[in-house]
């Protein structure tokens, strides 16, 4: 009785939030549901006989969801997943809300589930997964954990609740999530980068210096310094210790010749198993970044544990479109919106990155909100290597900082070097909006950068001048 | 005429943005044609601290700082408390300022030892100490009365007799969260718990620094002044975020 009207009162609540147009309803109807039966989570997965995949980690959690989900579906499979990425206890209930009927049974074969790190505990131990998934361990907001270490700690304790049985899929280029295999009653399985090509045009610059963001300089079980032999990005790559020589483990799915072609995606080779003569699979991705690459490359070692055919991942992963507001362009009129998510340092470079890597000439919008989903301190705007921006002069056209820090990261664009004359100070999100669009010619685009609640607030008011689909559904 | 700027521990010492003060420092003295040299000194180094005139030391993570304090007590304690004692200029957020202090105790009991060249003692809390921070400094800083910033850690750090608060906490937690004391002074070094990027909005405080490292090699230094507008603008709009949140 007690999970009936929770789930009623949840429904109802979606459907009103979404009547009064106030956002997706993506966290709400969970929390009231979970008020009413504070074992909804465990009672909806009782019911339904399906398999569960959770998918944790800093970045790349949505994308990666949204390719499983892509192939699954070509599959034939019926699943259920938090699209918007809404991705706390309460977020993953609202999901399953809306698709389950009113007495609680969910009509779906696979549930694929991203789970914050923080929550990740309580929602292994409700759903019992056959795999999770950890996509890599990222300094990010340390103001709600304190230290990256203490976010690693949370994801150790929680898969110590994995049932026997179930699959971990590690990324073997972090040496902090390869140092995650437990060795318990799971079975682990990692993969990696193995190596790294650029197509022609395309100038990757890495960066090196001594101030990188870097949350695993050394080997944790002696201290000394890693040796890297590749580095992809942030603290990924192929590592080893000189000293005791713990090194990154043997990838079972392995991306080989990577070839990163700017914003239009990614062309890549996955090889599994112990023929790389027979098993491998053709990737061909149209999201851009290396980050992405990982992305795609977690999602078919995901699929291949699943016993996808190879045939239907090659499709899924072609036809994958960008996850709301990651890398998303929308159009306006004439003019164009690339909305790019940046919400951590190391994630925040790869976009840059990724946006300079054609070199043509830009008009951005960078937006700082400092709410409790964005992270209460933006210090680590300071880490980002945003110097990349002035380093081209050419590159920029102009900048508007905006968010409700947005002092701060005109300040920060200031200390690049960039020129304060190219740098507008506008804080409401939408007047931002308007300042930029009206600063390109037809057929340009605008360069979006918010943090997480800047990009609900932007999407929406794209929302509401245009036509853009509604989050929830998109 | 040139600034050396020694930044400790670079490589590990980073957690939390502590990169915006070298930016800091750098452009602010480059704005005014002073040359400037960043010196990384990192595991393994013991350098001649009387070649800098700024040593800057952030913050890092525990697992970090142990390295960090092994080190430091093993390659670089003596000549660095000598510079110390001779007047060198020294900047020491968070894990930094803790460091130099004389131990940082852990909730186990084990006490790891600082250089002791400040006369602090620090006790890991049971909760973490988060958040905004503005405080009121004990120095002569010119117009601007405040300094703004962001604390992030579970460090009670008590002030012996042989230092002074660098302020006195109007928002936040401060050195203990008890006596209302942020930071400490001694001679010309300055520790902190404001983390990451306390510089840049607080332009006044890094000419502050700039003005000491600089007058210790070149006698009275004049420093004309910057556009401080955006900074200003960045210090105020911290100000209101601290006292809302």
């Amino acid at each position: 009785m007690r999970v009936w009207l929770a789930i009623v009162v949840g429904k109802i609540c979606a459907f009103a939030s979404r009547f009064l147009k106030r956002g997706g309803g993506s966290s709400l109807p969970g929390a009231l549901a979970r008020r009413i039966e504070p074992r909804i989570l465990i009672r909806l997965f009782e019911k339904a006989a399906m398999t569960s995949i959770i998918i944790t980690g800093s970045n790349g959690k949505t994308t990666t969801a949204r390719m499983v989900a892509e192939v699954l579906n070509r599959n034939g499979l019926r699943i259920v997943w938090n699209r918007s990425g809404a991705n706390m206890v309460n977020g993953i209930i609202s999901a399953l809300i809306e698709r389950c009927d009113i007495w609680g049974s969910l009509v779906a074969d696979v549930a694929v589930l991203e789970v914050d790190e923080a929550n990740l505990r309580h929602v292994i131990a409700a759903v019992k997964p056959k795999l999770v998934l950890v996509t890599n361990c990222f300094r990010d907001q340390l103001d709600r954990y304190g230290e990256v270490d203490t976010t690693l700690e949370l994801i150790r304790v929680a898969l110590k609740d994995a049932p026997a049985g179930s699959t971990l899929l590690l990324n073997a280029d972090d040496p902090l999530v390869a140092g995650l295999a437990p060795g318990g009653g799971c079975k682990t399985l990692f993969y990696g980068v193995e190596s790294l090509d650029s197509a022609p045009g395309y100038a990757p610059e890495v960066d090196t210096s001594e101030y990188r963001p870097q949350d695993a300089r050394n080997c944790p079980c002696c201290g000394a310094y890693y040796e890297y032999s590749l580095t992809t990005y942030g603290h990924l790559g192929k590592y080893r210790c000189p000293r005791c020589f713990s090194s990154r483990p043997v990838p079972d799915f392995r991306a080989t010749n990577v070839v990163v072609q700017g914003v239009h995606g990614s062309v890549f080779t996955v090889a599994f198993e112990h023929d790389p003569e027979d098993d491998f699979i053709e990737a061909s991705l149209g999201l851009p970044g290396l980050y992405n690459v990982y992305n795609c490359l977690a999602a078919v070692a995901c699929c291949l544990v699943l016993d996808i055919p190879k045939k239907v991942i090659e499709e899924g992963i072609a036809k994958s479109t960008s996850a709301f507001g990651r890398m998303e362009t929308i159009r306006i009129g004439e003019k164009n919106v690339l909305l790019a998510l940046v919400k951590n340092p190391v994630g925040f470079n790869e976009v840059i990155q990724t946006i300079a890597s054609d070199g043509s000439r830009k008009t951005l919008v960078v937006c700082l909100n400092d709410n409790f989903a964005d992270g209460r301190d933006i210090s680590w705007i300071w880490d980002v290597d945003m110097e990349r921006l002035s380093r081209h002069p050419s590159l920029i056209h102009s900048i508007i900082a905006s968010g409700t820090r947005a002092e701060d990261m005109a300040l920060r664009l200031k200390y690049t070097g960039i020129g304060e004359e190219k740098i507008d100070v506008e804080p409401g999100l939408d007047r931002a909006l308007e300042l930029g669009l009206g600063k390109l010619a037809p057929g340009e685009t605008l360069y979006v950068l918010p943090t997480y609640t800047a990009m609900l607030e932007i999407r929406e008011h794209i929302r509401r001048r245009s036509h853009a689909k509604e989050f929830w559904r998109a | 005429m040139k600034l050396t700027i020694c930044h400790l521990y670079p490589d590990l010492m980073n957690t939390y943005g502590d990169r915006g003060n070298i930016i800091t420092l750098h452009r602010r003295a480059a704005w005014r044609g002073i040359e400037v040299e960043v010196v990384p000194v990192s595991v393994g180094e013991s350098p001649d601290f009387g070649t800098f005139d700024l040593v800057f030391f952030g913050g890092g993570q525990d697992k970090e700082q142990r390295i960090v304090c092994q080190d430091l007590v093993a390659t670089k304690k003596g000549p660095l408390v000598d510079a110390i004692e001779d007047g060198l200029v020294v900047l020491a957020v968070c894990g930094g300022y803790q460091l130099l202090g004389e131990y940082y105790r852990t909730r186990a009991g084990e006490e790891l030892p600082g250089i002791g060249a400040l006369d602090i003692r620090t006790e890991a809390g049971n909760e973490r100490f988060i958040g905004n921070v503005v405080i009121e400094p004990h120095l002569s800083l010119g117009g601007v009365r405040t300094m703004v910033g962001f604390e992030n850690h579970s460090g009670r750090t008590y002030l012996g007799n042989g230092v002074r608060p660098l302020g006195r906490v109007i928002v936040g937690h401060g050195n203990n969260g008890r006596d209302g004391s942020e930071g400490c002074v001694y001679k010309n070094v300055f520790g902190t718990y404001l983390h990451g990027p306390l510089l840049p909005k607080n332009p006044h405080f890094a000419d502050y620094l700039i003005h000491k490292a600089l007058d210790r090699k070149h006698g009275e230094v004049e420093l004309p002044p910057l556009d401080d507008g955006l900074e200003l603008r960045a210090h105020r709009a911290a100000i209101a975020r601290a006292k809302r949140t």
